[in-house]
């Protein structure tokens, strides 16, 4: 957007002049940068809200301190033009992506600027004229920065807006279709009924048989159709774990060198809709075949297990390569997906059925290597629900 | 003496003419009504063994017509077809006394036993 910065630099007033003083201030600063960025992560780390965000250990915070250095070094340079503000959209992406959540941009910009002014004071203590010259200049510079940061979370709900769109559309025309087929296909069941009555031969009745399998194949397919466009209240009944798991794996074809254990502990008492959850382990376990994809040898493990007093899981872990670190927080977002085939129904759907259960669903990567979803689902959806639904993360 | 005779409502007739023909064969006689205004009609003259009907008709729907075949004494029992699940209408048809309530797709057979079930057989 690049009427963007011109903009909000005209409403704060930060001119040439701004960039000037800020660029004058550069040299006196530098030296200070490193403590500046140590105080900084050392917040970040004592926050744990905020620590969760830092995935990658030790190392990676040293590699952050060192990249916010040099963000420091650039915000005073300047030149504050067109690819300025792109460099810091970017870097606004990344944390984005990372799922750092909105709240802690503003605060990480508030400490800074506490550090900022702390040495500004110092550094200009001889001047007071050029200190309050150097603070405005400042604080403008970091409105700006605050305000980059926000709009590219802004753009970034946006896009999950138009993505939800997307989906409550394709989910009415798939009911749409699902619904208007039905019919003919009640036609050709009632015609095919009434025409094995009159087939005398074995090869005509085979054909008959034949179309009526396919007629249900697709009144299947039609029902799959309209379960994803949620337009089906669930059923809960009291479901049997191994039962369901034993149909669930019935309907996914696994491929050689792909081993697949199922357990369901004893005890576990699931009420849901049965339908509803063994779709969850379909698609579980279909995602977990395409992650193993290009492997040799790949292990699935699916199981269900108390989880504490009120609510059961569902796991399937996998020995694949995970989820991308960056989609992680995303997953279960419908339409995200980092297959080229897929048009990332799947897990959308999982989380789908397990807020409809009033659970939640979770996606980790093991230390170990693979990915691992956890579905935590209440043991009486009934009662959770009227004490107000759980959420997912 | 039980009638026998049974109504089929819907407004996609293909597939309320192959029911019908599928009944006769069982030996029930069928009539065949495509909209729920023309079902009402009916009922309100002739006993039926049982009313087949469509929930969502365009124009009068298929809880028009369960009601008029509650307004009968004795009432004309009624099988209900809907293609929508969780249609929230479906609570209204059983509070109009609908008994048998059906999602598509509804097997033929499944049917047809239904049938069996609610008209036992006699004279005509
Ligand atoms: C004033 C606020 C902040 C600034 C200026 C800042 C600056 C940066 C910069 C320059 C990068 C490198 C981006 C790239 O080129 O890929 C980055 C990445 C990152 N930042 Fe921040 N950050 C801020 C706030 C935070 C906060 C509050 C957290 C909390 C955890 C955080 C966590 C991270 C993480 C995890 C990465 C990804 C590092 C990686 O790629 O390994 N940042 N940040």
């Amino acid at each position: 957007m690049p009427t963007f910065l011109p903009d909000i630099k005209a409403y704060l007033g930060f001119d040439d002049h701004d960039s000037a003083v800020l660029a004058s201030l550069l040299p006196m600063m530098t030296a200070h940068f490193p403590d500046i960025s140590e105080h900084f992560y050392a917040r970040i780390l004592a926050h744990p809200g905020a620590h969760a965000s830092i995935t990658g250990g030790e190392e990676q915070v040293e590699r952050l301190k060192r990249t916010l250095v040099e963000w420091m070094e650039s915000g005073l340079r300047g030149p504050h033009d067109q690819a300025f503000y792109e460099r810091r959209a970017r870097i606004g992406r990344r944390h984005v992506t990372i799922g750092l959540p909105q709240h802690y941009m503003v605060t990480a910009i508030g400490v800074m600027r506490q550090d900022y002014e702390r040495v500004i004071s110092k550094v200009l203590a001889q001047d007071p004229v050029a200190q309050a010259r150097a603070m405005q200049a400042l604080h403008r510079l970091f409105d700006i920065e605050l305000a980059i940061m926000l709009q590219t979370y802004r753009i970034d709900s946006e896009e999950r807006l138009r993505r939800g769109e997307r989906l409550v559309t394709i989910g009415m025309i798939a009911a749409g279709i699902g619904h208007d087929l039905r019919n003919p296909l009640g036609v050709i069941e009632s015609s095919v009924f009434l025409l094995r009555r009159q087939v005398e031969d074995d090869r005509g009745r085979r054909h008959l048989d034949k179309i009526n399998n396919q007629v249900h194949r697709c009144n299947r397919i039609v029902t799959a159709l309209l379960e994803l466009a949620g337009s089906r209240a669930p059923n809960f009944v009291e479901v049997d774990a191994n039962e369901m798991l034993r149909s669930a794996m019935g309907s996914v074809p696994v491929p050689d060198g792909v081993r697949v254990d199922t357990d369901a502990a004893k005890g576990v008492v699931m009420r849901g809709d049965a339908t509803l959850l063994e779709q969850v382990v379909i698609n579980l376990v279909t995602n977990s075949i395409e992650a193993l994809q290009n492997r040799a040898h790949g292990h699935i493990s699916v199981r269900i297990h108390p989880y504490d007093s009120e609510r059961y899981a569902i796991t399937v872990a996998d020995d694949g390569p995970g989820f991308e670190p960056e989609l992680l927080p995303r997953v279960f977002e419908p339409l995200v997906t980092s297959r080229a085939s897929g048009i990332g129904l799947g897990l959308a759907l999982v989380r789908n059925v397990a807020e409809r259960h009033c659970g939640a669903a979770q996606a980790q990567n093991r230390p170990e290597g693979g990915a691992i979803v956890t579905v935590l689902l209440p043991s009486d959806p009934a009662a959770q629900a009227a004490r107000g639904p759980a959420t997912s993360s | 003496m039980t009638p026998t005779s049974v109504l089929i409502v819907d407004d996609n007739v293909e597939l309320a003419e192959n029911l019908g023909e599928v009944l006769a064969d069982e030996g029930y006689p069928c009539e065949i009504e495509a909209t729920g205004s023309g079902a009402i009609r009916r009922i309100e003259q002739k006993e039926y063994g049982l009313i087949i009907t469509d929930l969502r008709m365009h124009g009068t729907d298929g809880l028009a017509v369960a009601a008029a075949a509650r307004r009968r004494t004795p009432p004309t029992p009624v099988v209900m077809i809907t293609a929508f699940a969780c249609d929230p209408q479906l609570e209204a048809a059983r509070a109009v006394g609908v008994a048998d309530v059906f999602t598509k797709p509804v097997d033929t057979s499944v049917l047809v036993a239904l049938v069996k079930q609610r008209i036992s057989h006699g004279d005509g």
